[in-house]
């Protein structure tokens, strides 16, 4: 085919300017990776992708919601510290991260994930949109400085949450020393992100009761952190059955609250087949059953300890270890349940009407597997 | 007021809309496939139709291309009205699926215009407020600017740069995970 009739037939390369008033329906359509680089197009695209109504219009017209895995601790591909995936298992963004230490994602609220150093010990935050990075000052509290104990030897528990009433992020650290003595004791200590510059940890008074530091025992929602209660090893010969006991943590009195008891009794021998977990807004205790099905308890009322079984999942894992078993992410809205399987770093949605599931990923040992509730278009100038 | 679903086709074709475009050309159209637009919907639902439907907004070329798509899409309603009806045995559901990609079709045919014109087909069914429309339009223009670079949009669209050099380097900065 000649080339000169090719060219006449074909419209000019410019010229034709984008309808201004469709350019907000136009550029809904397009995934966020593409937006954030068209801001550098021009001022009036600038605005129109940094502006808050767009960015929440854009959330609500594409598919959500995006998990977090952390990345993998035995093959660990250099310089990942996580992706952000979609629910189809495309990785919408691949959060890099140069650092000689063995970093992991602790904890994660909207935007804002807590990132351990390390250890546990030493944690940064980080702004998983637009990847800013503030450190937390290391070391312990005043308060408990004078005990001039050695920090080294200490385990912390750190959790992000944050304050319903005035918006403001928190980060409760649990620690404990005396593992191998007789002397245990739980530390608890709190900091609060973006207030003035000379914030720092501030020593709070322990739980009364020891409270359990595994990463699947806590959660925070709703301005509160949970835990459950460490299980008393002096009590594994009785078989009675008795309900788990949940602690909780208000962060904006920064006090332990009264303990909830569990929604149904126990065998103590089972506690490890239970989970805390946050979903549809609620505190959820997850209970695995015999491998076989999986029952999630949300915690109705606080006060009267009302406990409501809205979901069964059929889970049919025949590997009796804790790291295989499932653990919920999210509910969607049809009633499937996102749910993440520990070693095999497999992401599975069982839709229990249909007691059938899709697999939709499976990524290898990934740490710190959890919902990204934030938006990837937010801005430095906003949290969420 | 008789539905145009309803079958009955006197009442259907009793109430017929005009519609004027900007060059002052006149199109009858039926009441079921007006009404695809929610402006003339409301239009319609105020009284306020008597005599035509003035567009100022719309040429007489644009105006019969939405005619176009509103006509094939307001029978596509029509049978989905239908299906939801007594009928739900397997060759109903065939015969449904067939027209879906039958439709599917028309809307990839109904794109394949130059870029002047879908601009303008999206202007018009904004105005008109044509969901499906709207839609189907961006969504195309979307598929056009989708991976491509700054450069290339600004080059594609005829946008000069108003930013600074510093206020460029700055969003580059704080989303940097994009321009990788």
């Amino acid at each position: 085919m000649a080339s000169s009739s090719l060219r006449s037939r074909k419209e000019p390369v410019s010229g034709v300017p984008l309808p201004v008033d469709a350019l907000y329906e136009i550029l809904l359509w397009l995934p966020a990776k593409d937006l954030c680089r068209l801001r550098v197009v021009c001022r009036p695209w600038r605005s129109l992708l940094s502006d808050p109504q767009f960015i929440a219009a854009h959330a609500t017209r594409h598919p959500r919601p995006l998990i977090i895995l952390g990345h993998d601790k035995s093959y660990r591909d250099e310089g990942v510290l996580c992706d952000i995936m979609d629910l189809s298992g495309r990785v919408i963004k691949q959060i890099c991260w140069s650092s000689t230490e063995d970093d992991w994602v602790l904890s994660t609220h909207l935007n804002l994930a807590c990132i351990a150093k390390g250890t546990s010990k030493r944690c940064q935050l980080l702004n998983l949109a637009t990847e800013a990075v503030f450190s937390f000052p290391e070391g312990l509290s005043e308060e408990y400085a004078p005990r001039k104990i050695d920090f080294s030897n200490y385990r912390a528990s750190v959790t992000l949450g944050q304050v319903a009433s005035t918006g403001e992020y928190k980060l409760l650290r649990v620690i404990d020393y005396g593992l191998f003595s007789n002397a245990y004791e739980q530390l608890c200590e709190v900091f609060t992100v973006g207030g003035s510059s000379d914030a720092r940890w501030r020593g709070k008074k322990a739980s009364p009761n020891h409270v359990d530091m595994h990463p699947l025992s806590k959660v925070a929602i709703d301005g509160a952190v949970y835990f459950f209660l460490l299980d008393e090893v002096v009590n594994v010969a009785v078989q009675d059955a008795r309900p788990k006991r949940v602690a909780s943590f208000d962060l904006l009195a920064e006090e332990w609250r009264p303990l909830l008891q569990g929604p149904i009794p126990i065998a103590a021998a089972d506690y490890n087949n239970l989970s805390l977990v946050a979903l549809c807004g609620s505190l959820v205790l997850a209970h695995r059953v015999l491998n076989a099905k999986m029952d999630l308890w949300f915690l109705m009322d606080f006060e009267k300890g009302l406990w409501l079984k809205q979901h069964t999942v059929q889970v049919n894992l025949s590997v009796q270890r804790d790291e295989f078993l499932a653990r919920p992410l999210v509910i969607l809205n049809d009633g499937r349940v996102v749910t993440y399987i520990g070693s095999r770093g497999l992401l599975r949605i069982y839709n229990p009407r249909t007691s059938t599931y899709t697999d939709v990923a499976e990524m290898g040992t990934r740490v710190g597997t959890c919902l990204y509730s934030g938006n990837l278009l937010s801005l430095a100038n906003g949290a969420t | 007021m008789a539905s145009a679903g309803s079958g009955d086709e006197k009442a259907a074709a009793a109430a017929m809309i005009t519609l004027i475009s900007s060059d002052n050309e006149k199109f009858e159209v039926t009441e079921a496939t007006a009404t695809l637009s929610q402006t003339i919907r409301h239009m319609i639902e105020d009284g306020c139709t008597d005599g035509g439907v003035p567009l100022p907004n719309v040429t007489s070329k644009i105006l019969a291309r939405v005619i176009e798509y509103c006509k094939k899409h307001a029978t596509a309603a029509a049978g989905e009205e239908g299906s939801s009806s007594s009928f739900s045995d397997a060759a109903f559901l065939e015969v449904d699926r067939a027209f879906l990609e039958e439709l599917e079709e028309f809307d990839d045919a109904f794109l394949e215009v130059d870029r002047a014109t879908l601009f303008d087909l999206i202007l018009a069914a904004n105005y008109l407020d044509i969901k499906g429309l709207l839609n189907l339009t961006c969504q195309k223009v979307a598929d056009s600017v989708k991976g491509k670079t700054p450069e290339q949009i600004r080059e594609m669209y005829n946008i000069v740069n108003d930013l600074t050099p510093e206020e460029e380097a700055e969003i580059r900065r704080e989303t940097q995970w994009a321009f990788e």
